[in-house]
Protein backbone atom coordinates (compact mmCIF):
# COMPACT_ATOMS: atom_id res chain seq x y z
CA UNK A 1 0.00 0.00 0.00
CA UNK A 2 1.68 2.98 -0.73
CA UNK A 3 0.14 5.88 1.14
CA UNK A 4 1.36 7.13 4.17
CA UNK A 5 0.04 5.41 7.32
CA UNK A 6 0.88 8.05 9.71
CA UNK A 7 0.94 11.89 8.85
CA UNK A 8 4.34 13.27 8.18
CA UNK A 9 5.39 15.62 11.06
CA UNK A 10 5.68 19.42 10.45
CA UNK A 11 8.89 19.71 10.25
CA UNK A 12 9.33 17.41 7.77
CA UNK A 13 5.99 18.11 5.55
CA UNK A 14 7.07 21.76 5.78
CA UNK A 15 10.69 21.17 4.29
CA UNK A 16 9.57 18.62 0.95
CA UNK A 17 8.86 21.04 -1.18
CA UNK A 18 12.37 23.32 -0.43
CA UNK A 19 13.47 20.30 -1.03
CA UNK A 20 12.54 19.30 -3.99
CA UNK A 21 13.22 22.46 -5.20
CA UNK A 22 16.68 22.48 -4.21
CA UNK A 23 17.41 19.53 -6.03
CA UNK A 24 15.91 20.63 -9.08
CA UNK A 25 18.47 23.96 -9.23
CA UNK A 26 20.93 21.59 -8.72
CA UNK A 27 20.45 19.45 -11.34
CA UNK A 28 19.72 16.02 -10.09
CA UNK A 29 16.29 15.96 -10.74
CA UNK A 30 14.52 17.00 -13.69
CA UNK A 31 10.67 18.39 -13.55
CA UNK A 32 9.29 15.94 -15.95
CA UNK A 33 11.07 13.06 -14.29
CA UNK A 34 9.54 14.45 -10.98
CA UNK A 35 5.90 14.62 -12.75
CA UNK A 36 6.83 11.19 -14.13
CA UNK A 37 7.41 9.98 -10.60
CA UNK A 38 3.83 11.85 -9.16
CA UNK A 39 1.58 10.70 -11.68
CA UNK A 40 2.68 7.09 -11.30
CA UNK A 41 2.13 7.21 -7.50
CA UNK A 42 -1.09 8.68 -7.96
CA UNK A 43 -2.59 6.45 -10.10
CA UNK A 44 -1.72 4.14 -6.79
CA UNK A 45 -3.20 5.82 -4.75
CA UNK A 46 -6.08 6.48 -7.08
CA UNK A 47 -6.48 2.51 -7.04
CA UNK A 48 -6.67 2.63 -3.55
CA UNK A 49 -8.52 5.32 -2.58
CA UNK A 50 -10.54 6.15 -5.76
CA UNK A 51 -9.24 10.31 -4.61
CA UNK A 52 -9.63 11.30 -8.29
CA UNK A 53 -12.29 12.20 -10.91
CA UNK A 54 -9.18 12.91 -13.54
CA UNK A 55 -5.73 12.78 -13.68
CA UNK A 56 -4.43 15.10 -15.76
CA UNK A 57 -1.21 13.63 -16.64
CA UNK A 58 -0.91 15.37 -20.75
CA UNK A 59 -1.51 18.92 -18.67
CA UNK A 60 1.22 18.14 -16.09
CA UNK A 61 3.96 16.71 -18.42
CA UNK A 62 3.50 19.65 -20.80
CA UNK A 63 3.67 22.03 -17.94
CA UNK A 64 7.01 19.92 -16.57
CA UNK A 65 8.18 20.39 -20.16
CA UNK A 66 7.68 23.95 -20.50
CA UNK A 67 9.01 24.62 -16.88
CA UNK A 68 12.58 22.28 -17.51
CA UNK A 69 13.06 24.64 -20.80
CA UNK A 70 12.61 28.03 -18.47
CA UNK A 71 14.86 26.34 -15.75
CA UNK A 72 17.51 25.60 -18.58
CA UNK A 73 17.47 29.49 -19.51
CA UNK A 74 17.23 31.42 -15.86
CA UNK A 75 18.79 28.40 -13.76
CA UNK A 76 18.60 29.29 -10.24
CA UNK A 77 16.33 32.45 -10.90
CA UNK A 78 13.51 30.56 -11.99
CA UNK A 79 12.49 30.99 -8.46
CA UNK A 80 11.87 34.08 -8.17
CA UNK A 81 9.04 34.17 -11.28
CA UNK A 82 7.92 30.64 -10.11
CA UNK A 83 8.11 30.39 -6.26
CA UNK A 84 5.77 27.17 -6.14
CA UNK A 85 7.95 25.05 -8.60
CA UNK A 86 7.20 21.68 -8.59
CA UNK A 87 4.05 21.53 -6.42
CA UNK A 88 1.88 19.61 -7.49
CA UNK A 89 -1.67 20.76 -6.85
CA UNK A 90 -5.18 18.94 -7.60
CA UNK A 91 -8.50 20.62 -7.58
CA UNK A 92 -11.56 20.04 -6.72
CA UNK A 93 -13.99 18.62 -9.37
CA UNK A 94 -15.88 21.79 -8.82
CA UNK A 95 -12.82 24.04 -10.14
CA UNK A 96 -12.59 24.45 -13.70
CA UNK A 97 -9.67 23.52 -15.44
CA UNK A 98 -8.87 23.96 -18.85
CA UNK A 99 -9.64 20.98 -20.91
CA UNK A 100 -9.63 18.74 -18.14
CA UNK A 101 -13.03 17.26 -17.22
CA UNK A 102 -15.27 19.17 -14.21
CA UNK A 103 -18.08 17.84 -13.22
CA UNK A 104 -18.69 18.73 -9.80
CA UNK A 105 -18.93 15.51 -8.81
CA UNK A 106 -22.14 15.07 -10.71
CA UNK A 107 -23.56 13.28 -13.89
CA UNK A 108 -25.39 16.59 -15.21
CA UNK A 109 -21.61 17.63 -15.89
CA UNK A 110 -20.02 14.73 -17.06
CA UNK A 111 -18.12 15.09 -19.85
CA UNK A 112 -17.97 19.24 -19.45
CA UNK A 113 -14.22 19.98 -20.35
CA UNK A 114 -14.13 23.76 -19.31
CA UNK A 115 -12.58 26.19 -22.06
CA UNK A 116 -11.01 28.29 -19.82
CA UNK A 117 -8.91 28.01 -15.97
CA UNK A 118 -10.40 29.34 -13.14
CA UNK A 119 -8.73 31.90 -11.50
CA UNK A 120 -7.01 30.37 -9.23
CA UNK A 121 -5.69 27.69 -11.66
CA UNK A 122 -4.47 30.34 -13.50
CA UNK A 123 -2.53 32.21 -10.54
CA UNK A 124 -1.19 28.75 -9.35
CA UNK A 125 0.02 27.54 -12.91
CA UNK A 126 1.75 30.88 -13.19
CA UNK A 127 3.58 30.42 -9.91
CA UNK A 128 5.17 27.33 -10.95
CA UNK A 129 3.12 24.32 -9.66
CA UNK A 130 1.77 20.90 -11.73
CA UNK A 131 -1.94 20.54 -12.33
CA UNK A 132 -2.28 17.27 -11.21
CA UNK A 133 -6.12 16.32 -11.93
CA UNK A 134 -9.08 17.08 -10.50
CA UNK A 135 -10.35 15.13 -6.74
CA UNK A 136 -13.59 13.60 -5.99
CA UNK A 137 -16.62 15.08 -3.72
CA UNK A 138 -19.88 15.07 -2.89
CA UNK A 139 -22.29 15.87 -6.00
CA UNK A 140 -22.07 19.71 -6.15
CA UNK A 141 -20.48 20.17 -2.81
CA UNK A 142 -23.54 18.22 -1.20
CA UNK A 143 -22.81 16.62 2.03
CA UNK A 144 -20.13 16.02 4.90
CA UNK A 145 -19.03 13.07 4.31
CA UNK A 146 -18.12 12.35 0.33
CA UNK A 147 -20.72 9.64 0.18
CA UNK A 148 -23.48 11.80 -1.88
CA UNK A 149 -21.24 11.32 -5.19
CA UNK A 150 -22.74 12.03 -8.40
CA UNK A 151 -24.45 8.69 -10.46
CA UNK A 152 -21.26 7.11 -11.72
CA UNK A 153 -18.46 8.43 -9.70
CA UNK A 154 -16.40 6.77 -7.09
CA UNK A 155 -16.50 6.96 -3.56
CA UNK A 156 -13.07 8.31 -1.81
CA UNK A 157 -11.95 6.41 1.03
CA UNK A 158 -9.64 7.84 3.94
CA UNK A 159 -6.49 6.63 3.75
CA UNK A 160 -5.94 6.19 7.22
CA UNK A 161 -8.57 3.66 7.05
CA UNK A 162 -10.02 2.56 4.40
CA UNK A 163 -13.44 1.70 6.02
CA UNK A 164 -13.81 4.91 7.30
CA UNK A 165 -15.63 7.97 5.15
CA UNK A 166 -12.70 11.03 4.55
CA UNK A 167 -15.53 13.43 5.46
CA UNK A 168 -16.86 16.37 3.10
CA UNK A 169 -17.59 17.50 0.49
CA UNK A 170 -14.14 18.31 -0.35
CA UNK A 171 -13.27 14.61 0.56
CA UNK A 172 -11.02 13.37 -2.77
CA UNK A 173 -8.79 16.67 -1.55
CA UNK A 174 -7.90 15.99 2.14
CA UNK A 175 -7.42 12.25 0.55
CA UNK A 176 -4.70 13.03 -1.35
CA UNK A 177 -3.12 15.73 1.02
CA UNK A 178 -2.78 12.87 3.18
CA UNK A 179 -1.94 10.51 0.96
CA UNK A 180 0.50 11.52 -1.56
CA UNK A 181 3.75 10.64 -1.59
CA UNK A 182 4.93 13.69 -3.00
CA UNK A 183 4.98 17.51 -2.20
CA UNK A 184 1.53 18.04 -2.96
CA UNK A 185 -1.20 20.42 -1.78
CA UNK A 186 -5.11 20.28 -2.54
CA UNK A 187 -7.21 23.22 -3.68
CA UNK A 188 -10.44 22.71 -2.22
CA UNK A 189 -13.93 24.94 -1.67
CA UNK A 190 -15.66 25.29 1.55
CA UNK A 191 -19.74 26.73 1.73
CA UNK A 192 -20.96 25.23 4.98
CA UNK A 193 -17.54 23.24 6.58
CA UNK A 194 -16.30 21.46 3.39
CA UNK A 195 -12.24 21.98 3.73
CA UNK A 196 -12.33 21.61 7.86
CA UNK A 197 -14.34 18.32 8.09
CA UNK A 198 -12.32 16.50 5.52
CA UNK A 199 -9.31 17.79 6.62
CA UNK A 200 -9.83 17.11 10.56
CA UNK A 201 -10.82 13.66 9.28
CA UNK A 202 -7.92 12.94 7.35
CA UNK A 203 -5.47 14.20 9.97
CA UNK A 204 -4.46 17.39 7.51
CA UNK A 205 -4.32 21.08 7.41
CA UNK A 206 -7.44 23.02 6.16
CA UNK A 207 -8.03 26.60 5.42
CA UNK A 208 -11.42 28.14 4.50
CA UNK A 209 -10.19 31.64 3.65
CA UNK A 210 -12.41 35.06 4.50
CA UNK A 211 -15.11 35.37 2.10
CA UNK A 212 -14.31 37.08 -1.28
CA UNK A 213 -10.24 36.61 0.03
CA UNK A 214 -10.18 34.14 -3.01
CA UNK A 215 -11.23 34.47 -6.33
CA UNK A 216 -14.61 32.25 -6.97
CA UNK A 217 -13.78 32.96 -11.14
CA UNK A 218 -14.30 29.31 -12.78
CA UNK A 219 -15.78 27.83 -9.50
CA UNK A 220 -18.95 25.47 -10.41
CA UNK A 221 -21.26 27.52 -7.59
CA UNK A 222 -22.74 25.19 -4.79
CA UNK A 223 -24.51 28.73 -3.07
CA UNK A 224 -22.66 32.03 -4.07
CA UNK A 225 -22.60 33.85 -0.70
CA UNK A 226 -21.47 30.80 0.88
CA UNK A 227 -18.69 29.22 -1.26
CA UNK A 228 -15.13 29.91 -0.56
CA UNK A 229 -11.79 27.76 -2.14
CA UNK A 230 -8.80 27.61 0.08
CA UNK A 231 -5.58 24.99 0.52
CA UNK A 232 -5.59 21.84 2.38
CA UNK A 233 -2.50 20.41 2.91
CA UNK A 234 0.08 18.13 4.96
CA UNK A 235 1.69 21.89 6.49
CA UNK A 236 1.08 25.06 7.82
CA UNK A 237 4.05 26.02 5.71
CA UNK A 238 2.13 24.97 2.22
CA UNK A 239 -1.04 26.44 3.45
CA UNK A 240 0.35 29.67 3.84
CA UNK A 241 2.53 29.85 0.65
CA UNK A 242 -0.38 28.73 -1.63
CA UNK A 243 -2.79 30.96 0.12
CA UNK A 244 -0.25 34.09 -0.62
CA UNK A 245 -0.31 33.08 -4.13
CA UNK A 246 -4.85 32.75 -4.83
CA UNK A 247 -5.30 35.35 -2.79
CA UNK A 248 -5.80 38.83 -3.95
CA UNK A 249 -8.67 40.79 -5.64
CA UNK A 250 -9.70 38.99 -8.82
CA UNK A 251 -12.42 41.50 -11.40
CA UNK A 252 -14.04 38.58 -12.44
CA UNK A 253 -15.72 37.73 -9.25
CA UNK A 254 -18.06 40.04 -8.63
CA UNK A 255 -17.93 39.73 -4.90
CA UNK A 256 -13.73 39.78 -4.59
CA UNK A 257 -12.72 41.94 -1.77
CA UNK A 258 -10.56 44.85 -2.97
CA UNK A 259 -8.35 44.04 0.77
CA UNK A 260 -5.67 42.49 1.63
CA UNK A 261 -5.07 39.72 5.13
CA UNK A 262 -4.04 41.36 7.58
CA UNK A 263 -0.56 40.98 9.13
CA UNK A 264 0.04 38.30 11.43
CA UNK A 265 -0.42 38.95 14.73
CA UNK A 266 -0.08 37.18 18.43
CA UNK A 267 -3.61 36.90 20.18
CA UNK A 268 -2.78 37.21 24.23
CA UNK A 269 -6.35 34.82 24.67
CA UNK A 270 -8.75 32.90 22.45
CA UNK A 271 -12.02 31.75 23.48
CA UNK A 272 -13.23 28.21 23.85
CA UNK A 273 -16.49 27.79 22.62
CA UNK A 274 -18.73 25.35 24.61
CA UNK A 275 -20.15 22.74 22.39
CA UNK A 276 -22.45 20.19 23.12
CA UNK A 277 -22.38 16.35 21.43
CA UNK A 278 -18.83 16.33 21.13
CA UNK A 279 -17.15 12.77 21.58
CA UNK A 280 -14.84 12.32 24.74
CA UNK A 281 -11.49 11.72 22.99
CA UNK A 282 -12.11 14.63 20.76
CA UNK A 283 -12.32 16.89 23.51
CA UNK A 284 -10.00 15.77 25.28
CA UNK A 285 -7.50 15.99 22.71
CA UNK A 286 -8.90 19.57 21.77
CA UNK A 287 -7.69 20.41 25.28
CA UNK A 288 -4.52 19.30 25.41
CA UNK A 289 -4.11 21.32 22.27
CA UNK A 290 -5.39 24.57 24.40
CA UNK A 291 -2.80 23.25 26.78
CA UNK A 292 -0.15 23.77 24.27
CA UNK A 293 -0.92 27.15 23.31
CA UNK A 294 -1.78 28.20 27.12
CA UNK A 295 2.10 27.07 27.44
CA UNK A 296 2.90 28.82 24.82
CA UNK A 297 1.16 31.85 26.48
CA UNK A 298 -1.96 32.23 25.15
CA UNK A 299 -4.58 32.39 27.62
CA UNK A 300 -7.93 31.10 26.70
CA UNK A 301 -11.46 31.49 28.60
CA UNK A 302 -14.70 29.32 27.88
CA UNK A 303 -17.78 31.40 26.03
CA UNK A 304 -21.21 30.38 24.80
CA UNK A 305 -22.63 31.68 21.38
CA UNK A 306 -26.67 30.30 22.13
CA UNK A 307 -28.07 31.95 19.48
CA UNK A 308 -25.42 30.53 16.80
CA UNK A 309 -26.00 27.13 18.31
CA UNK A 310 -29.85 27.13 17.97
CA UNK A 311 -29.95 28.80 15.00
CA UNK A 312 -27.22 28.31 12.71
CA UNK A 313 -27.65 24.83 11.35
CA UNK A 314 -31.66 26.21 9.99
CA UNK A 315 -30.39 29.04 8.60
CA UNK A 316 -27.09 27.46 7.14
CA UNK A 317 -29.35 25.02 5.22
CA UNK A 318 -32.32 27.33 4.06
CA UNK A 319 -30.34 29.69 2.95
CA UNK A 320 -27.62 27.20 0.79
CA UNK A 321 -30.33 25.39 -0.57
CA UNK A 322 -32.35 28.34 -1.60
CA UNK A 323 -29.03 29.25 -3.60
CA UNK A 324 -28.17 26.04 -4.92
CA UNK A 325 -31.57 25.41 -6.73
CA UNK A 326 -31.09 28.79 -8.27
CA UNK A 327 -27.42 27.66 -9.35
CA UNK A 328 -28.71 24.45 -10.07
CA UNK A 329 -31.43 25.71 -12.49
CA UNK A 330 -28.65 26.26 -15.32
CA UNK A 331 -28.06 22.05 -16.17
CA UNK A 332 -31.02 21.53 -18.35
CA UNK A 333 -28.78 19.46 -20.70
CA UNK A 334 -28.23 21.49 -23.52
CA UNK A 335 -24.79 23.71 -23.21
CA UNK A 336 -22.76 21.34 -21.62
CA UNK A 337 -22.50 17.78 -19.93
CA UNK A 338 -25.29 15.59 -19.60
CA UNK A 339 -27.08 15.59 -23.07
CA UNK A 340 -29.43 12.26 -23.30
CA UNK A 341 -31.44 12.56 -26.16
CA UNK A 342 -34.71 13.71 -25.00
CA UNK A 343 -37.82 14.67 -27.92
CA UNK A 344 -41.06 16.73 -26.40
CA UNK A 345 -41.46 20.33 -24.80
CA UNK A 346 -38.92 22.25 -23.87
CA UNK A 347 -40.44 21.83 -20.62
CA UNK A 348 -40.27 17.96 -20.49
CA UNK A 349 -36.86 18.04 -22.28
CA UNK A 350 -35.64 19.90 -19.12
CA UNK A 351 -37.76 17.76 -16.59
CA UNK A 352 -36.80 14.39 -17.51
CA UNK A 353 -32.64 15.56 -18.28
CA UNK A 354 -32.71 16.86 -14.83
CA UNK A 355 -34.39 13.59 -13.51
CA UNK A 356 -31.87 11.54 -15.20
CA UNK A 357 -28.68 13.16 -14.44
CA UNK A 358 -28.91 14.15 -9.97
CA UNK A 359 -28.65 12.49 -7.86
CA UNK A 360 -30.94 11.40 -4.40
CA UNK A 361 -29.13 14.44 -2.00
CA UNK A 362 -28.71 16.95 -5.11
CA UNK A 363 -32.78 16.21 -5.49
CA UNK A 364 -33.45 16.54 -2.25
CA UNK A 365 -31.59 20.11 -1.62
CA UNK A 366 -33.10 21.76 -5.49
CA UNK A 367 -37.12 20.68 -3.35
CA UNK A 368 -35.84 22.18 -0.52
CA UNK A 369 -34.06 25.40 -1.39
CA UNK A 370 -37.33 25.73 -4.40
CA UNK A 371 -39.79 25.49 -1.44
CA UNK A 372 -37.92 27.61 0.81
CA UNK A 373 -38.11 30.38 -2.22
CA UNK A 374 -41.83 29.59 -3.14
CA UNK A 375 -44.39 32.19 -2.63
CA UNK A 376 -45.92 31.90 0.45
CA UNK A 377 -43.23 30.35 2.13
CA UNK A 378 -40.16 32.71 1.37
CA UNK A 379 -40.80 35.37 4.12
CA UNK A 380 -41.07 31.89 6.94
CA UNK A 381 -38.13 30.71 5.45
CA UNK A 382 -35.28 32.55 3.18
CA UNK A 383 -35.95 35.72 4.14
CA UNK A 384 -36.03 34.78 7.84
CA UNK A 385 -32.85 32.70 7.40
CA UNK A 386 -31.26 35.46 6.06
CA UNK A 387 -32.23 38.03 9.06
CA UNK A 388 -31.02 35.44 11.32
CA UNK A 389 -27.80 35.37 9.72
CA UNK A 390 -27.62 38.70 10.76
CA UNK A 391 -28.01 38.28 14.13
CA UNK A 392 -25.00 35.24 14.07
CA UNK A 393 -22.77 37.28 12.22
CA UNK A 394 -23.26 40.25 14.97
CA UNK A 395 -22.77 37.42 17.84
CA UNK A 396 -19.06 36.51 16.26
CA UNK A 397 -18.15 39.81 16.46
CA UNK A 398 -18.93 40.37 19.55
CA UNK A 399 -16.92 37.76 20.94
CA UNK A 400 -14.01 38.41 18.11
CA UNK A 401 -14.06 42.17 19.42
CA UNK A 402 -12.43 40.63 23.19
CA UNK A 403 -10.85 37.18 21.77
CA UNK A 404 -7.65 37.27 18.97
CA UNK A 405 -9.67 33.79 17.48
CA UNK A 406 -12.65 31.17 18.93
CA UNK A 407 -11.58 27.48 19.14
CA UNK A 408 -13.67 24.25 19.14
CA UNK A 409 -13.33 20.91 17.64
CA UNK A 410 -14.02 21.06 13.73
CA UNK A 411 -15.50 18.13 14.31
CA UNK A 412 -17.83 16.35 16.79
CA UNK A 413 -16.33 12.81 16.28
CA UNK A 414 -14.03 10.47 14.32
CA UNK A 415 -14.19 9.91 10.80
CA UNK A 416 -17.59 7.07 11.05
CA UNK A 417 -17.14 4.39 9.02
CA UNK A 418 -19.19 3.53 6.35
CA UNK A 419 -21.73 1.07 7.65
CA UNK A 420 -22.15 3.84 10.52
CA UNK A 421 -23.14 5.81 7.98
CA UNK A 422 -25.82 4.63 5.99
CA UNK A 423 -28.01 4.28 9.07
CA UNK A 424 -28.25 8.08 9.37
CA UNK A 425 -31.12 9.82 8.20
CA UNK A 426 -30.83 13.32 6.08
CA UNK A 427 -31.40 15.27 9.24
CA UNK A 428 -28.66 13.59 11.15
CA UNK A 429 -26.49 13.67 8.46
CA UNK A 430 -26.79 18.18 8.23
CA UNK A 431 -26.68 17.80 12.20
CA UNK A 432 -23.60 16.54 11.96
CA UNK A 433 -22.15 20.18 10.44
CA UNK A 434 -23.11 22.07 13.46
CA UNK A 435 -19.60 22.93 14.85
CA UNK A 436 -19.13 24.46 11.57
CA UNK A 437 -22.11 26.17 9.37
CA UNK A 438 -21.45 29.12 11.59
CA UNK A 439 -17.97 30.52 11.04
CA UNK A 440 -19.16 29.86 7.04
CA UNK A 441 -22.63 31.95 7.24
CA UNK A 442 -20.49 34.55 8.85
CA UNK A 443 -17.88 34.24 6.32
CA UNK A 444 -14.90 34.14 8.79
CA UNK A 445 -11.69 32.37 8.02
CA UNK A 446 -10.69 29.02 10.03
CA UNK A 447 -8.36 26.65 10.06
CA UNK A 448 -8.63 23.11 11.28
CA UNK A 449 -5.36 21.74 12.87
CA UNK A 450 -4.74 18.04 13.11
CA UNK A 451 -4.93 16.69 16.84
CA UNK A 452 -3.22 13.97 18.32
CA UNK A 453 -5.55 11.38 18.91
CA UNK A 454 -6.39 7.42 18.67
CA UNK A 455 -7.70 8.49 14.94
CA UNK A 456 -7.96 11.68 13.31
CA UNK A 457 -9.44 14.89 14.32
CA UNK A 458 -9.19 18.58 14.16
CA UNK A 459 -8.83 21.77 16.09
CA UNK A 460 -11.05 24.69 14.63
CA UNK A 461 -9.52 27.81 15.03
CA UNK A 462 -11.95 30.36 13.97
CA UNK A 463 -10.45 34.21 13.36
CA UNK A 464 -12.10 37.83 12.10
CA UNK A 465 -12.10 38.56 8.72
CA UNK A 466 -8.63 38.59 6.57
CA UNK A 467 -7.08 36.99 9.93
CA UNK A 468 -5.63 34.01 8.69
CA UNK A 469 -1.93 34.81 9.25
CA UNK A 470 -2.63 35.24 12.53
CA UNK A 471 -4.85 31.79 12.69
CA UNK A 472 -1.79 29.98 11.20
CA UNK A 473 0.17 31.11 14.00
CA UNK A 474 -2.15 29.77 16.27
CA UNK A 475 -1.94 26.65 14.44
CA UNK A 476 1.85 26.48 14.75
CA UNK A 477 1.03 26.67 18.44
CA UNK A 478 -1.59 24.02 18.73
CA UNK B 1 -46.18 18.24 3.27
CA UNK B 2 -48.03 16.16 1.26
CA UNK B 3 -48.14 14.53 -2.25
CA UNK B 4 -49.47 17.76 -4.38
CA UNK B 5 -46.98 19.87 -2.66
CA UNK B 6 -43.80 17.61 -3.36
CA UNK B 7 -45.32 17.78 -7.11
CA UNK B 8 -45.74 21.23 -7.38
CA UNK B 9 -42.36 21.98 -6.11
CA UNK B 10 -40.89 19.32 -8.34
CA UNK B 11 -42.30 21.18 -11.32
CA UNK B 12 -41.48 23.93 -10.36
CA UNK B 13 -37.91 22.93 -10.08
CA UNK B 14 -38.03 21.13 -13.48
CA UNK B 15 -37.31 17.94 -11.65
CA UNK B 16 -39.10 14.62 -12.72
CA UNK B 17 -38.99 12.17 -9.52
CA UNK B 18 -39.89 8.60 -9.70
CA UNK B 19 -42.21 6.79 -7.19
CA UNK B 20 -39.70 6.15 -4.86
CA UNK B 21 -38.23 9.50 -4.77
CA UNK B 22 -41.76 11.01 -4.22
CA UNK B 23 -42.04 9.26 -1.15
CA UNK B 24 -38.55 9.58 -0.03
CA UNK B 25 -39.09 13.25 -0.57
CA UNK B 26 -42.49 13.17 1.59
CA UNK B 27 -40.96 11.38 4.39
CA UNK B 28 -37.47 13.70 4.35
CA UNK B 29 -38.86 16.97 3.75
CA UNK B 30 -41.45 17.08 6.23
CA UNK B 31 -38.92 16.06 8.98
CA UNK B 32 -36.23 18.58 8.00
CA UNK B 33 -38.90 21.64 7.56
CA UNK B 34 -39.99 20.62 10.86
CA UNK B 35 -37.04 20.80 12.43
CA UNK B 36 -35.76 24.08 10.47
CA UNK B 37 -39.17 25.59 11.60
CA UNK B 38 -37.07 26.55 14.82
CA UNK B 39 -36.66 29.73 12.85
CA UNK B 40 -39.91 31.35 13.62
CA UNK B 41 -39.05 31.32 16.92
CA UNK B 42 -35.61 33.42 16.51
CA UNK B 43 -35.71 36.96 17.22
CA UNK B 44 -34.00 39.38 14.69
CA UNK B 45 -33.67 43.18 13.43
CA UNK B 46 -34.63 44.36 10.03
CA UNK B 47 -30.96 43.07 8.42
CA UNK B 48 -30.93 40.48 5.83
CA UNK B 49 -27.45 39.63 5.35
CA UNK B 50 -27.31 38.46 1.45
CA UNK B 51 -23.89 38.37 2.07
CA UNK B 52 -21.33 37.49 5.24
CA UNK B 53 -19.51 41.15 4.42
CA UNK B 54 -20.87 43.95 3.42
CA UNK B 55 -19.48 44.41 -0.32
CA UNK B 56 -19.92 47.57 -2.19
CA UNK B 57 -22.00 47.18 -5.46
CA UNK B 58 -19.34 46.77 -7.98
CA UNK B 59 -19.90 47.53 -11.48
CA UNK B 60 -16.98 47.66 -13.95
CA UNK B 61 -16.99 50.37 -16.88
CA UNK B 62 -19.13 49.92 -20.13
CA UNK B 63 -16.41 48.87 -22.29
CA UNK B 64 -16.46 46.00 -24.63
CA UNK B 65 -14.29 43.44 -23.02
CA UNK B 66 -13.26 40.14 -24.63
CA UNK B 67 -15.67 37.22 -24.61
CA UNK B 68 -15.55 33.25 -25.42
CA UNK B 69 -15.39 32.97 -29.38
CA UNK B 70 -19.27 31.36 -30.57
CA UNK B 71 -16.81 27.42 -31.03
CA UNK B 72 -15.51 28.15 -27.40
CA UNK B 73 -19.08 28.26 -26.20
CA UNK B 74 -20.04 25.94 -28.37
CA UNK B 75 -17.30 23.46 -27.48
CA UNK B 76 -19.45 21.62 -24.71
CA UNK B 77 -23.14 21.40 -26.97
CA UNK B 78 -24.27 19.17 -29.57
CA UNK B 79 -24.38 21.76 -32.24
CA UNK B 80 -25.04 22.39 -35.74
CA UNK B 81 -23.51 25.36 -37.75
CA UNK B 82 -23.02 27.53 -34.87
CA UNK B 83 -26.53 26.82 -32.98
CA UNK B 84 -27.30 24.05 -30.19
CA UNK B 85 -29.17 21.38 -31.46
CA UNK B 86 -31.84 20.25 -29.59
CA UNK B 87 -33.88 17.67 -29.34
CA UNK B 88 -37.24 16.95 -31.69
CA UNK B 89 -40.53 19.11 -30.49
CA UNK B 90 -42.98 17.33 -30.46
Amino acid sequence: MPARKKATSKQGASAELPALQGRILQGEITLSDHVHEAVDSLRELDREYAMMTAISEELARSQAKALDAEKRKLGKDILRARPLLGLCVSFKDAICVRGVQSAAGSKALKGYTPVFDATVVSRLREAGCIVLGKTAQDEFGFGSFSVNVGKDFRIPRNPLDRERCCGGSSGGAAALAAAALFPHVAIAESTGGSIAAPAAFCGVHGLCPTYGLVSRNGLIDYANSLDKIGPIARSLDDVSRVLDVIAGFDAADATSLQRTMAPEAMPKSIALVKQEGVAEEVASAMWDAVKRMESSGVSYKEVSLPYTAKFALAAYYIIATSEASTNLARYCGLRYGFQPPVEGSAEEHFTVTRGEAFGAEAKRRILLGTYARMAGYRSAYYERALAVRSRIIAEYQGVLKRFGALVSPAMPLFPPRFDELSQLTPLQHYAMDHLLVGPNLAGLPHLSIPLQARLPAGLLLIGNHLQEKTLIRLGRMA
Amino acid sequence: MDTDTIARVARLARLSLTAAEKEAALRDMGGILDAFSLLETAETGPERALHPLQLPPRLREDIAGSSLSQEEALANARSKEGYIKAGRVR
